[in-house]
Parts: C-alpha cells; structure tokens; sequence
C-alpha cells in the first residue's frame, strides 16, 4: 500500500467484524456501511489527494451510528496501530466470535461492490506508483508546444505521431526530443514514406537522409525536388529505364508532395504516352492519376492483341 | 383591510428566488469545517448524511451553506426544507391535489401542488429534513423509498425517478431530549453518515459571535470572553440543566451588550454602569428562554448561580 495507509476494502470488512463482535455495541452495524466506508476513502482520496490514519479513523466513525461512534473511533485505531497499547487480554484468548461478514456480504450482493471498490483502489495505488514530476513535466510541455503547434518544424515533427497521447508514452517533454523522435520515426519509415511524410522530412531537414537511404526512386526523386534540386536528369534515366510503374509513381509523388510546378506535372504526364504499351499499364496510370492518361490507342491495342494469352491458344489450334 | 398591492410588491421584493444570492455568514473552523468536508464526500458518493447535535450549534446554517455551495456549482438546483414535528404528513413532503381543481377535473397534474421533496427530486436539489427524529414513524417511513430507490409514488399520478443529482440531508437532536422519536431502524440504515455536531469550541465559538454582530456594534474582547464564560457555565451545569444556553443565546447577549455600549457612545444613557451590571440584566433575560431547566428545577435559581459565579455578586 502506498497511497492507502491500509487497504480501505479490507479495513472496512475487518473494522465491521470488530464492530459486530463487540460487547459494547449499540447499533448492529449493516453490512452496507462495509461500502460507506471505502466509497468515502476514495472519495476524499479524490478531493484531497491524499489520504491520512486520521480519516479512516474519521469515516469509520461517522459511518458509524451516534451511539457507536467512540466505540468506532477506537476499534478503526486498533486495526490501523495494532501494536499500539495491545490489548492483551483479547490476544490471550483466541477470537472465537463468529465471523459472519463475509456470509452476509455474500448474501446482499455487496461483495461484487466492493470488489468493483477494490479494483478502483488496486488503480489509485497503480497511477500513484508513476513519477507525477514527470508527468507534470509533460504536461509544461504539452502547454508549450500547443502555443506552436502550426509553427515548423514542430508542425512537421507531430506529423510522426497519432495523437498527444503518444508523446506521454514516450515521455518527449521538449522540443529537441520532439524533433529527434520525428527524426527516429521517420528513419524508420524510410521505403514506404508517402508523399506528406517527404514534406515533412523536407521541414525536419531530413532530404539527405532520405536519398542516402531510400531504395525507392519515387522517394529519392521527390525528396531531391523537395530540396530544390535538378531533378531532370533523374527523370530521363527512369524514362529511357521503361519502368513505367516507377515512373508513374514518381509522378504522383511529385504531385501529391507540390514538389514541383504543375505544368512539369502535365509535361511528364504527356511523355507518357510513349511509354504505356498495353491495357494493363493504362489502367495502373490511370489509378495513380485518377483520369485517363494520354495513349496511343490503336498501339495499346494492338500490343493487347499480342499479348492476350487466349488468342495465342486459338492460332496454336487452328494451325 | 389588507393592501393586495402592497402585499405584492413588498413580497416580490423580499422573494429569494436564488439560494446562492442570499449572504450566509457563516464560520468554517473547527467541527463545522470537518462536518463541511464530510458534507462534501457524503455528496460525491452519494450517501446521505444526516447532522446530529443540541438544538442551536448550526446545523440548519451548515445545511444551507452546503447547499448553496451545491446550487452555485449544479447550474442553481435548489433547496428546500422542512421541519418536522408530529404533525408532519407525508403530503407535506411530496404534495397534495388542491381540491377545488380536483373537483373540476380530476386526479391531474394540473390539479396537483408539489411538495418540497418531490422538487428537489425532480430539480436534482438539495433537500433537508430538518428535526427529522421529531416526524413520527408513518412520516419517516415516506422517506425510505426516495432515499434507496431514488424514486418516489405519487398517488393518481404515477412513480418518478430522482434526478441525479437530488441530495438529501437530514438534521436531528440528540435522542436523548425529549420530544423525539427513534429513527426506524429502516430509515437509520438508508442514512449511511452521521455527523454529530456539539456546542463548538471557544475560539469558534467567540469567532461565531463577532461574525453575527453588525458592524456598527463593538464590544471588546474582554467583554466577549465574559459572555463565553457565562455561555459556557450553563453547558457545564449537567445536573440542573438539560438544554444549556446555544451560540443563539451568546450572540443575543453579545448584541444588547454592543447595544447598550452604543448608546453610551451617543450618550442616550446618563449613567454609565460597569460591564458586569450590564451583562447581569442582559443575561438574566437571554437566558430565561434559552436554558431548559431539568424537571422540578426554577430556572430563575439557575440563572442566578450562573450569574453569581460567573459575573460575581
């Protein structure tokens, strides 16, 4: 126990067998006081923050009948201080009282309850068990950084991340270690970046990175335009190359990401038109652009003729 | 003849219609602090209190100082109370059919006048069943069905569920003085914080005081401490008295003292007498309906002891 200076479940249980078993009592206590007690605990848990001997003494007592509150008083001390004035002529006979609560617990269905209590406290003792500076320190940050959360390279750097939340998991309470997570991030990423993570890789600085370690030509192109630099060499390589699956991806990158002017975009679009030979490619070019590229339709085709597997079976019979 | 429009307006002037408008003064030290915060935990889970003590030690003001403090935060849900004694019906908690309307049209709801309770009930407000262990058994037993279920019957009408948010306090006297009946075991077992409240101790007390003069009455600490000490001797004297003098009796010795110190001061009194005359004739008539004696004893006798041993001849 750390937060509780005992568990409030068990003391309740433990204080109402004391209670029932004492020769002075007035009032019987109910077994629904065995959940006027915890609730209280936790609930002046939640005020205060904090919880002292003195207030379960407290609430012991005033979930008690008038009649039976000093009585109370005395027996929640007894089970908080045990060693305290140990009454020695109980300890010297054995406690042969009938321990009926958990019975009667059982019977009026209370026991769930108080087991929902106890998996509230077993919470409580969990989320006290966390450095509350840290979070706290968390928190300073989170203010912060929303004052510049559209700012770069911080807008570009939470790009990496969901949501908040993953900044607590990751305890980032500064900038640096923002931009050093983005960075990490996005390292990781590197082959399947999509066009808004070169953007932002662009904002991090990151392009070198990006060209050193990419595999992909889309990525490594797109990243060199978001750079500013020549790029056209790069793209008659991937033309005279005839990867059309590269070339059109590339293309859209370099759209997507506003890495160059539109009207490149529709040039390269244009040269296209060389390169779609056959049904197959006209359809993956017209997925990646969401219209109907430029072809040579008689070409296409024919190539499709060619190439259809079924009409090569038939001239095989025929012949 | 009665003036309707006066009526009417001086009654819309003095109309309290929001709780949290209305200025309590009230001191915070001491036990009425602890009673607050328990006031406070009872609320959030949803126990129902019930405050203990002698007749005059603030329960009443703690009531409607908690329940301001609920209305400020609950969008002004309201507070409603009732004093119970024998005669308390439970149409006088959840309502009645005014039957002139009845009479027209029937068991209706237009027909029907909301009790307190029921409006706190739908309202989600605070309600205080004031003297509670004075109502009879019959009247208790009206409560038992809001306090666990939440709901309530209303006869002709139907069942209704609490709001949320309705909260229930009760205060009580001792069980000891008379003119009380025992809770029903029932009803004791619904009320799951009992808060016992006794007469405060000195600092609170003598700050309850200075807070309840008005500003244009001083009286000196001295004078002060010798109220306390008069207060004080009626609560020790066990043997002759059964209810000893409350903080109300303080403070209404404490205002004709301030009083008469006024008037001094404008020189409406020729002669100027000591502080121990004044407080002797003060007290001498304060007390007199304060103090209840135990049976076979004047309460004049007791008075003088007090009066004698505390202020001297």
């Amino acid at each position: 126990m750390g937060v509780f200076p005992e568990n409030p479940c068990e003391f309740a249980v433990e204080f109402i067998r004391r209670m029932r078993n004492h020769s002075d009592i007035i009032q019987i206590p109910s077994s629904r006081q065995v959940l006027s007690i915890p609730n209280l605990i936790v609930s002046r848990y939640y005020r205060k923050g904090s919880i002292t001997p003195n207030d379960f003494i407290e609430i012991s007592a005033v979930t008690s009948f008038p009649d039976n509150q000093d009585l109370a008083k005395n027996i929640a001390f007894e089970i908080l201080f045990p060693n305290y004035k140990k009454n020695l002529i109980s300890s010297y006979f054995d406690d042969n009282g009938n321990d009926n609560v958990n019975d009667t617990l059982n019977e009026n269905g209370i026991k769930s309850e108080l087991e929902q209590l106890q998996d509230l406290i077993d919470e409580i003792e969990t989320t006290k068990s966390i450095d509350t500076s840290i979070i706290q320190q968390l928190e300073k940050f989170i203010e912060e950084l929303n004052e510049k959360r559209n700012e770069e390279p911080f807008k570009s750097a939470l790009h990496f991340f969901n949501d908040d939340s993953e900044l607590y998991k990751e305890e980032i309470s500064s900038f640096n270690a923002l931009i050093e997570e983005a960075k990490k991030r996005l390292t990781q990423k590197i082959n399947s970046l999509n066009p808004t993570d070169l953007k932002a890789g662009a904002s991090l600085d990151l392009n070198r990175l990006i060209q050193e370690k990419s595999k992909r030509t889309w990525e490594k192109i797109t990243s060199k335009a978001l750079e500013n630099q020549n790029i056209t060499r790069d793209l008659d390589k991937l033309m005279n190359v005839g990867n059309l699956e590269d070339l059109i991806r590339t293309i859209t990158y370099l759209d997507k990401s506003n890495a160059v002017p539109k009207n490149l975009i529709k040039e390269l679009k244009k040269k296209l038109r060389n390169q779609i030979k056959n049904l197959d490619q006209l359809f993956s070019a017209a997925k990646s652009f969401g219209d109907i590229p430029n072809f040579d339709l008689e070409e296409l085709i024919n190539n499709s003729l060619k190439s259809f597997s079924l009409n090569t079976t038939l001239i095989y019979q025929i012949h | 003849m009665i003036d309707k429009e006066k009526f009417k307006q001086l009654f819309n002037q003095r109309l309290i219609r929001d709780i949290t408008q209305e200025p309590i003064d009230i001191v915070l030290t001491g036990q009425y602090g602890k009673a607050l915060e328990l006031l406070r935990d009872a609320e959030s889970t949803k126990l129902f209190p019930a405050l203990v003590g002698p007749p005059g030690v603030g329960k009443t003001i703690l009531c409607r100082y908690f329940a301001s403090l609920r209305a400020k935060e609950n969008k002004n849900k309201g507070f409603y109370w009732l004093t119970m004694d024998e005669s308390i019906r439970p149409s006088h908690f959840l309502g009645s059919f005014d039957p002139a309307i009845t009479l027209k049209k029937g068991f209706t709801l237009e027909a029907f006048n909301p009790g307190p309770l029921l409006n706190a009930m739908l309202e989600g407000g605070t309600f205080l069943a004031n003297e509670i262990n004075r109502a009879t058994e019959y009247s208790q037993n009206t409560l038992l069905e809001p306090l666990e279920e939440a709901s309530v019957s209303i006869p002709h009408l139907g069942r209704i569920k609490a709001d949320n948010d309705f909260f229930f306090i009760c205060a009580m006297n001792p069980e000891e003085l008379s003119g009380t009946h025992r809770l029903s075991e029932a009803l004791k077992d619904r009320i799951k914080v009992w808060i016992k409240l006794t007469y405060p101790d000195k600092s609170t007390e003598l700050d309850i005081i200075r807070i309840n003069l008005p500003e244009h009455f001083m009286i000196e600490e001295s004078e002060l401490e010798l109220i306390y000490s008069i207060i004080k001797e009626t609560r020790q004297n066990k043997i002759d008295v059964e209810i000893p003098a409350s903080i109300r009796a303080g403070i209404a010795i404490a205002k004709l003292l301030a009083r008469k110190r006024l008037l001094e001061k404008k020189k409406n009194i020729e002669e100027k007498e000591s502080v121990y005359v004044y407080l002797s004739e003060i007290a001498r008539h304060v007390l007199l309906g304060s103090l209840k004696p135990k049976p076979g004893v004047k309460v004049e006798n007791i008075i003088e002891n007090i009066i004698h041993k505390t202020l001297g001849g």
